[in-house]
């Protein structure tokens, strides 16, 4: 009996950090086939010039991820002379840093990064369908507070990707091509502190 | 003629091979002379003008990034290292100034408020020019010697430097006593090499040229 009643609670509480995001859930078990994959071939490697902006602090280099299996991604960020600050892997449940530079290892970046990099590179079939302001989206539960909720365009494509921690959007994502045609990833926190930006280095360069 | 050109082929690979390219201790004895060939190269460098490839190894993926450049050096402390491939990125350093310009925008940071910068920027310079690096107060230097090179191997003491890098090794050319290529290994592991080439000595350098906007 004291069972029943915990599981009741758990679901509802579940059930509840759910609804006030979205409405409407419904399960779609054809997950979208049409929604942005970055990494299509095994083993690819993919190279971006990074930018990376805290509050007045401009980081750039080049970022590089790799699929090292069917489940997992690496990735190493250095700078333009070659100093690593910081590398890490990434599977669907999170991402979990390895190295990272002396003087940005601190708890709070980790995790920081953690999070932000589990929001940028992974790509979760979308399953469940739901509403947000009479607009339909997908939604990502990624743990009981945070979720990632997917603005696809008519033809499948990323619109933008929205960060939800506690039913509050934190960060948003776009992906779209630049003028010379390079595929641009661009994250920014909603408090405007924290901004990532990756494009895509082609291979002709 | 077929027998000619093999003979030739063989003969080629065997004068290759008879040049021995690895690393051996350079004897005691020797070293202040080596010491002495470095400081009166690197005192005689007014400027330099180069094309660098530096080629990143990053050992947990397997993989490499291979960037291009040029590199111009006055003395003292003027440095410009322009990469333009993959992508445009300049790092000026001017006296105590540093710029920094991408395609989008320039930026000017003062090495006396940035540590980091500071270390930065000598280790640049000093790496260009050779000798200050030779320094047994702020590295541990050990020589070593193939048939064309000399290659001075300096563990940092410097805190800072030693979180950034475990070993900086310097291959000067045997003939000039200039570097040829600096080998940077982080703690992880992981190396950046820098291969200078196409190299214009003490030629005039406009100052301009160390002036970013």
């Amino acid at each position: 009996m004291k069972n029943l009643w915990f599981v009741s609670s758990f679901i509802l509480v579940l059930i509840s950090c759910n609804s006030f995001i979205c409405k409407n859930i419904q399960t779609n078990n054809g997950a979208n086939k049409n929604a942005a994959v970055i990494f299509s071939d095994t083993l690819a490697v993919k190279r971006y010039k990074a930018k990376v902006n805290y509050k007045t602090t401009e980081i750039t280099g080049i970022l590089i991820c790799k699929k090292i299996d069917n489940s997992t991604l690496a990735g190493v960020f250095i700078n333009e002379f070659g100093i690593k600050g910081f590398d890490f892997t990434l599977t669907e449940t999170g991402a979990k840093m390895g190295y990272v530079f002396k003087n940005l290892d601190k708890w709070y970046i980790r995790k920081t990064l953690e999070t932000d990099l589990h929001f940028l590179f992974s790509r979760p079939k979308l399953q469940s369908i739901c509403t947000i302001n009479d607009t339909m989206v997908y939604l990502v539960p990624v743990t009981r507070k945070l979720h990632y909720v997917y603005h696809l365009t008519s033809k499948g494509g990323m619109k933008k990707v929205d960060m939800y921690k506690g039913g509050h959007i934190i960060a948003t994502m776009k992906q779209y091509t630049n003028n010379l045609s390079e595929n641009v990833f661009n994250m920014q926190h909603t408090d405007g502190m924290l901004n990532f930006e990756f494009c895509e280095i082609n291979k002709t360069k | 003629m077929r027998i000619i050109l093999s003979f030739v082929a063989i003969l080629l690979c065997a004068s290759v091979a008879a040049q021995d390219f690895t690393f051996k201790p350079v004897p005691k004895a020797e070293i202040s002379s080596c010491t002495a060939s470095i400081s009166k190269a690197s005192a005689s460098l007014t400027s330099l003008q180069c094309s660098f490839i530096q080629t990143k190894n990053i050992t947990i993926l397997a993989e490499s990034v291979v960037s291009k450049g040029k590199l111009l050096y006055k003395k003292e402390n003027k440095l410009c290292w322009e990469y333009v491939s993959p992508y445009y990125y300049l790092f000026a350093l001017n006296g105590d100034k540093v710029y920094i310009k991408n395609d989008k925008s320039t930026k000017q940071f003062d090495t006396k408020s940035n540590a980091l910068f500071k270390e930065i920027s000598l280790l640049l310079v000093n790496s260009v020019s050779g000798i200050e690096l030779i320094d047994p107060k702020k590295f541990d230097v050990s020589f070593y010697e193939n048939a064309n090179m000399v290659q001075a191997r300096l563990t940092p003491k410097n805190k800072t430097l030693k979180s950034m890098l475990s070993t900086i090794a310097l291959n000067f050319e045997k003939t000039t006593y200039m570097v040829q290529t600096i080998i940077l290994t982080e703690p992880s592991g992981d190396s950046t090499t820098i291969i200078f080439s196409d190299k214009k000595i003490n030629q005039p350098i406009d100052d301009e040229k160390f002036m970013v906007r």
